[in-house]
């Protein structure tokens, strides 16, 4: 049940998908895995629509260099608490009415299935391939959706993974050339690329609209191109 | 009037991202390639240095399917098939 609180607070969303709908995300349980670029963005709005439960993973701390995308990391964080803690204390004064809960280490083959456990929906905000993948393979083990995001410079990427309905991310994208050196990237291209994660994992928990769900969306912000792809 | 018509494969390329930059071409349409090899010989003919700049990473989707699912270089082209070739973006 919604309290009056947040029938007020949610008021606007609630036009679009009714208080069913924000019932739905209160009940949810979303993992955030990277709490950087795109792990800002998607925490951030996910908070904001009332998503009951945000578990946010990361193993590092925020860097000085980090913070021209990392917008929920801030100066006085270079260097202190890991990403997930940093993020925890700005998203629990931002809506005290949902539960943060954090892993700040390295998900791994041994430690994904109890730190993600009872996850509904997976949001892929990571910068390597390797976990994507370890990420792919745990969501098709428990059949829940899988959101990838991904960017670089001022182009990125989105489709949604669900289980039976889609190939698997490895499918999709094999043999990724992992990038050895930094990329370059400017933060928001990931405000761009996060927020239509953020608002696919709001599609697939409220059942509103078309996830891209076996489509690729590919964005080119430098010469504004979105172009979908059909992934058959 | 007899006519005769001979079969060229038209095939629609689309690039994305850092090919883009590249090759100055959102879209083009390439006739003649049999394969995604000689499509993208084609390509590497009309932009020198196209197949180096693959090797950064990319990706070929023939009509939405990841060529390495397929018959990777030896996919054979059909006229009308659309190629997107793109860079995938590996950060978060």
């Amino acid at each position: 049940m919604l309290s009056e609180r947040e029938i007020e607070r949610y008021d606007r969303q609630i036009m679009i998908f009714g208080k069913e709908g924000q019932e739905k995300l209160k009940g949810a349980k979303v993992a955030v895995v990277g709490v950087g670029g795109l792990g800002s963005p998607v925490a951030y709005y996910l908070a904001a629509a009332g998503v009951g439960t945000l578990l946010l993973v990361d193993e590092q701390r925020p860097e000085l260099s980090n913070l021209n995308r990392q917008i929920l990391h801030w100066e006085e964080d270079v260097g202190e608490r890991p990403k997930p803690e940093s993020a925890r204390w700005k998203l629990e004064r931002f809506n005290s009415d949902i539960k943060i809960e954090t892993f700040s280490g390295r998900l791994t083959e041994e430690n994904v299935e109890e730190v993600l456990k009872g996850v509904d929906v997976v949001v892929d905000c990571l910068d390597n391939f390797e976990t994507r993948y370890l990420l792919d393979d745990y969501v098709h083990r428990k059949k829940i959706p899988l959101v990838h995001g991904a960017v670089e410079g001022m182009h990125g990427q989105i489709t949604t993974i669900v289980p039976g309905l889609t190939k698997s991310l490895k499918e999709l994208f094999p043999k990724v050339k992992e990038k050895e050196e930094k990329f370059p990237i400017i933060g928001a291209t990931a405000g761009v690329v996060g927020s239509i994660q953020a608002m696919e994992v709001i599609k697939l928990l409220t059942g509103i609209g078309e996830p891209l769900i076996n489509k690729l969306l590919l964005i080119d912000l430098a010469l504004n191109i979105f172009d979908v792809v059909e992934l058959k | 009037m007899l006519r005769v018509h001979f079969k060229v494969v038209y095939v629609l390329v689309k690039l994305f991202a850092t090919l883009i930059e590249f090759t100055g071409k959102r879209k083009l349409e390439i006739s003649g390639p049999k394969t995604v090899r000689e499509l993208l010989d084609e390509l590497e003919r009309t932009f020198p240095g196209f197949k180096k700049e693959l090797e950064k990473g990319h990706i070929i989707l023939v009509n939405g399917k990841n060529i390495e699912h397929l018959q990777g270089l030896d996919t054979p082209l059909k006229d009308d098939d659309t190629v997107s070739i793109f860079p995938p973006a590996g950060g978060g």
